[in-house]
Order: structure tokens, then sequence, then C-alpha cells
């Protein structure tokens, strides 16, 4: 499953380390929906035990194989479909951000002043100064 | 042809011959006078004047050919000739008659069963030529059904190779098609959201212009260098002709944006995972768009920051960090 969608990435990304650190980005927004999901359908205890099986995993595999039965117990014989959806839904979103990202840079060089000036508000932000810092 | 009849030296012709004169042969007699061979003697006693005479004639018949003797000569071969043609004749008659009777008897019993024998001899060989033909295709069909046989295996052969070539080509083929296509398709989607915010942004840009506002404002579109970030901030700024104010295009549009960055100040206490995923879509950003790392980075806050996000409770983002440490090895 992780390998269909780092493909999809790489066919946006074209580079394999960009493309591996956005698997893992959008694998946690995939994953906090997961365990939000199970969270709803069982108790905080059971929560409890799936965390010490995914700590004490003996491989990746494992670790995987434990995901996998998370899903499982939420979406049913479709489980790997579902996630599947999810991980489609968040590179879309990704394409449409970078998309709009793309058009406000060309309107700002278009002369578009409402462009220019977010642009420029944004960057004395704090978080641009985070951003940038890192 | 020389004379039987008595002896005659013609050494000397012209020296009369002493004959004795008695009738018997007395050996007291001196021979040296007239010596005469005794064996030469004739047997029988003869008158002398007879025998010389003809023996005249004959030497003078004989060395000198007269015309009798010619008719004579001429009619001796005549005779001969015509003995010999007649002995011939008779002969070719006889054997004539000896064949007719021979060759008649002979062919008439001969010519059925030689007849009989030529076209039994040609069945024969008919029967011989078409066994033989029979045999030699018989031969042929099954030396050509083996070959046949070695010929198509060969050709399998041949054919499935190529297939097995055809197919893993194919396989390889349709491997890039469907990245291809893959591409395309995202090509794709991309142009058609392009084309769809072209167009919206031109609606906005009908409704909103005035034509005084197009005549007015002039604008200058700016170069944006390649500047260090830090520098970026300070030293970016959009460049306006003499005498002419930042426009304000529209009161409500004026008050979206200052709504826009309130909320951007708002929201500003925000997460590691936030700042990776905006410093990660500004590397792509500047990878495809080829514009500077800081315009990208602040394109993207804007964006991002324009989207109501679910909150997640503490808990569930503790899981879900260590699920991403141990599925991706994280450190």
């Amino acid at each position: 499953m992780y390998d269909k969608v780092k493909e999809k990435l790489l066919l946006i990304v074209k580079d394999e380390n960009i493309a591996q650190e956005l698997l893992e980005l959008l694998t946690q927004d995939v994953y906090d929906k997961l365990f939000l999901d199970l969270s709803k359908v069982v108790t905080e205890v059971e929560i409890k035990q799936y965390e010490n099986r995914i700590k004490e995993a003996k491989s990746i595999e494992h670790a995987k194989t434990i995901i996998d039965e998370i899903a499982y117990t939420i979406y049913g014989t479709n489980a790997e479909n579902e996630l599947l959806k999810e991980y489609a839904r968040l590179i879309s979103e990704l394409e449409n951000d970078l998309n709009n990202a793309f058009n406000l840079i060309q309107k700002a060089k278009q002369g578009d002043t409402q462009a220019q000036q977010l642009l420029q508000d944004t960057k004395q932000s704090n978080l641009y100064q985070q951003v940038s810092q890192n | 042809m020389p004379p039987t009849e008595g002896y005659q030296d013609n050494s000397s012709p012209s020296t009369p011959i002493d004959l004795p004169t008695g009738g018997y042969f007395d050996p007291t007699i001196s021979t040296t006078e007239n010596p005469v061979e005794p064996f030469k003697q004739p047997l029988k006693q003869q008158s002398p004047l007879p025998e010389a005479q003809e023996a005249v004639e004959k030497g003078q018949s004989e060395n000198q050919p007269t015309f009798i003797n010619e008719i004579r000569k001429l009619r001796e071969e005549n005779e001969k000739k015509e003995r010999r043609e007649q002995l011939h004749q008779e002969a070719v008659d006889i054997n004539e008659k000896r064949n007719e009777g021979f060759l008649n008897k002979d062919i008439q019993s001969l010519k059925p069963h030689t007849t009989q024998n030529y076209q039994d001899f040609i069945k024969d060989q008919e029967t011989i030529s078409k066994a033989g033909k029979e045999q030699e295709n018989d031969r042929l069909k099954q030396w050509n059904k083996s070959e046949l046989e070695k010929q198509d295996r060969q050709k399998e052969e041949i054919i499935s190779k190529q297939i097995e070539e055809l197919k893993t080509k194919l396989k390889n083929q349709s491997e890039v098609i469907n990245k291809q296509s893959d591409n395309l398709n995202s090509m794709i989607n991309k142009i058609e959201e392009l084309e769809q915010r072209l167009e919206s942004i031109e609606n906005e840009k009908r409704e909103s212009n005035t034509p005084s506002q197009e005549n007015n404002i002039q604008k200058q579109v700016p170069i944006i260098k390649n500047l260090p970030d830090n520098q970026y901030s300070k030293e970016w700024k959009y460049e306006y002709p003499q005498g002419q104010n930042p426009p304000i295009e529209n009161e409500q549009e004026q008050s979206n944006t200052n709504t826009q960055v309130q909320e951007q100040e708002k929201s500003e206490t925000t997460n590691e995972r936030e700042q990776q995923l905006i410093s990660l879509l500004a590397k792509m950003l500047e990878q495809q768009a080829k514009i500077e790392i800081s315009l990208a980075n602040s394109a993207i806050i804007v964006t991002l920051k324009q989207k109501p996000k679910e909150e997640i409770p503490d808990k569930i983002k503790d899981l879900t960090d260590l699920s991403i440490q141990v599925i991706f090895e994280k450190e």
C-alpha cells in the first residue's frame, strides 16, 4: 500500500527524498483519522493495548500488520481501499494547494496588489519566521 | 596353258632333234653325241611327223594369239559365266523355296506368341514401374510427413519464442504506458484546474475592473531576484510609478484580506508537522515553478491557512507519531 502511494507521489514530485518525506507527512494525517475513527469504536483501554503492541513490534512488517488489523477492525474487508482513498484525497488536496500557491505568486508577479500585500504580510508573520529558520 | 602332250625343248629350236630309231632303249649306246634324258622319252612310239606338226601348230598358236584363240577363250569364259549364273540361280531358287516354307511356318506360329510376350513384357514393366512409383511415393510421403512435422515443430518453437519476447516487451511497454498515462492524467487534471482558475480570475477581473481604473493605473511588473530568505523579506518591494500610491481595488476584498491575515496570526501557534509540510510543499513549488523558496513559503502558508482543520486530540497525535516512528524507522 505504502509503495503504491509513494509511486503516485513520485509522479507528482519527481524527487525520491521529497516523495518519502511527503509520504510520512501524509501517513500522519491518515493515521490521525484512523486512530480517531478507532477511538469511536473501541475503548481507551483497547487503544492503549494497540499502542503497546505497536511499541513492542518486532519489525516494521509486524507494526504494519498491527496497523492493518486496526484498519480491518474499523473498515472491515475494505480496509486497504479506505486507507488508499484517504491518501488519494490528501494528495489531491496537496495538488490543489500547490496550484493555489502558484497562482497566488503569478498574480503577485503580474501586479495584483492584493496578492502582493498578502505575501508581504505573510513574510512578516511568526509562522513564516519559524518555517524559514528551519 | 602349257601343252601336256610330249616335251619340247625350246632352247634351241633351230637344232634338229636326233630321235632314236629302234623300239627299245639300248643302254650300251653312247649318248654323248645326242644326249637325251631317258625319263623324257615317250612311252608310246608315235610317228614323228604329226607330232611335230601339231607341236608347230601349237607353238605357233600359243606364241602368236590368233582370232580363233580369242574366240575360243571368249567362248570358254562365256560358258563358265553362264554355268556360274545357272548354278547361282539354281541355289537361289532352292533357298527361296526352302526359306519360303520355313518363314511362312515360323512367322505364323511365332507371331501370336511374340505379341503375347511383348504385351506381357509391357504389362510387367507397367506393373513394376507402378509398384516402384507407389513405393517411391510412399517413401516420399513418409519423408515429407516427417520433414513437415520437423519443420512445424521448429516453426512452433520459433513462434513460441517470439510470442514470449513480445509478451515481455508488451509487459514492459504496458508498464511504461501505465506510468505515462498516470502522469498524463495528473497533468490533465492540473490543466483543467488551472483553466477553471483562469476563467474565474478573468471573470473576477471583468466584474471588478472599471474603465477609469484601467486608464489611471499603470502597473510595473516587479523583477524578483534570487536573494537569500532573510534579505528577501526586507528588499523585495513592489515598485509603483512615481506619484502613485498602491490602489485600493475593492473595499470588500481588502477587508477579506485583513480577516485572512488576522486568522493567520491567530493560528500561528502551529506544530512541527505543519511546518514540515509547509517547507516541503515550498520546496516542491520552488522546483516545479522555478521560483524563490521565500516566495514559495509565504504562498504555501497563505494557502494552508485558508483551510479549516479538524482538531485532533493529543492522545491520538501521540499514537500517530509513535506509529510513524516505528513504521518509517524514524529516530
